[in-house]
């Protein structure tokens, strides 16, 4: 069970939006004591947000809800905080959220509250992750190019990190691939759900069709608990991706690792972080974003 | 928000949650010298924004009293002494 609230930064808009996410939480099976204490919660957050997230003008911001169907509880809250100012990452850090990705133009260029020139390129975000169900130990696949950064990420949300074996045996023929395309915001998601030999031959061709009819940036999702996603690493690294990061509990309540692919290129002088695990994957993502362009 | 006033008390019923809405709404309405008898019957919950106002007001010596207060504000007005 899933819902994703566009909302305006207004006043007036808080309490509707508490009362969905009361009625959310009490679709999901909670109680109505349970009910009312997430809509406390909710009403928090939105408050700060839309205090001083953007004091000066009207703002858009997502609040994402995420429950289990199984266990019909939610098990976590993400963010996607603009880079533009650190504001909203810091209400998010207030709460307890922990950055685990840096996903470079997110969104289009646009005006932003208190800057009064151009911002000159499109929108990064940091998504800012809580889990509401503890998780104490993640076993999973860590690539090698990422192990010590992934490590870092999940270490920081206070979660064990065990780093599983990967038996080499033979790729499927084929590979497994969902594409989410976001036309209106020019970015596209591309799931690896299962790495085949013709993974970088379909992926090439996707990123090419997309990029030639608009999209500005593909981000692509490995699963962690896939032995594959080890190999498929570098063969999107061949492609042109670079690290974002990492996406917990995004697709069927599983970790994914998230490269990205983006055109034209990014100042990151404009891209301001608050957290120090931010800072440390703006700095990955830099990088190799150099790397790519050295090898061009 | 339905409210009246009765000599120097305003009387104020608030149909829904105590939150930074109505406080704004509440500051609007609010005179100086005002007695402020606020009934949260209708809302299941107060948040911080509402207990920042109340604590204020405490704070500036300005009298009110609360009707029908819910538990969660009853724990809280006992730890902030109003």
């Amino acid at each position: 069970m899933k819902a994703q609230l566009i909302l305006e930064s207004r006043v007036p808009l808080i309490e509707p939006a508490v009362e969905f996410v009361k009625s959310f939480g009490l679709k999901a099976g909670l109680t109505k004591e349970e009910a009312v204490e997430l809509a406390l919660c909710a009403d928090e957050l939105l408050t700060d947000v839309v205090r001083f997230a953007f004091p000066e003008e009207v703002g858009k911001f997502v609040l994402t809800l995420e429950a289990t169907p199984s266990q019909v509880e939610l098990i976590g809250f993400f963010g996607e905080a603009i880079t533009v100012h650190t504001i909203s990452q810091r209400v998010n850090a207030k709460f307890g959220f922990k950055s685990t990705a840096l996903m470079l133009g997110t969104f289009p260029e646009a005006r932003i509250v208190g800057i009064r020139e151009d911002y000159g390129q499109r929108i990064s975000v940091v998504i800012d992750f809580l889990h509401l169900i503890k998780k104490e130990k993640a076993e999973v696949y860590l690539p090698k190019e990422y192990l010590k950064i992934l490590k870092e990420i999940y270490q920081n949300m206070g979660i064990e990190v065990v780093n599983k074996r990967e038996k080499r045996t033979e790729l499927p023929k084929t590979s497994k691939v969902e594409l989410s395309v976001n036309f209106p915001m020019g970015t596209a998601v591309i799931v690896v759900e299962r790495s085949g030999q013709d993974l970088k031959e379909r992926v090439d061709r996707k990123v090419k069709k997309l990029f030639s009819s608009g999209v500005e940036v593909v981000y692509a999702d490995l699963p962690l608990d896939r032995a594959e996603t080890k190999r498929a690493v570098k063969v999107l690294r061949e492609l042109g991706f670079v690290f974002s990061g990492l996406v917990p509990l995004f697709h069927r309540e599983r970790d994914y690792l998230r490269l990205q692919k983006i055109k034209g290129n990014y100042d990151f002088k404009k891209i301001e972080l608050y957290s120090e695990m931010a800072k440390k994957i703006a700095k990955r993502v830099k990088r190799e974003l150099n790397e790519v362009a050295q090898e061009r | 928000m339905r409210w009246h006033r009765s000599g120097r008390e305003l009387w104020v019923e608030l149909l829904g949650d105590f939150n930074y809405e109505r406080v704004l709404k509440l500051r609007e309405i609010m005179k100086e010298n005002d007695t402020l008898i606020l009934n949260l019957q209708n809302s299941s919950f107060v948040d911080t924004e509402a207990v920042d106002f109340l604590y204020n007001l405490k704070l500036r010596g300005r009298e009110f009293r609360l009707l029908n207060i819910p538990d969660l504000l009853i724990k809280v007005s006992k730890f902030l002494d109003f």
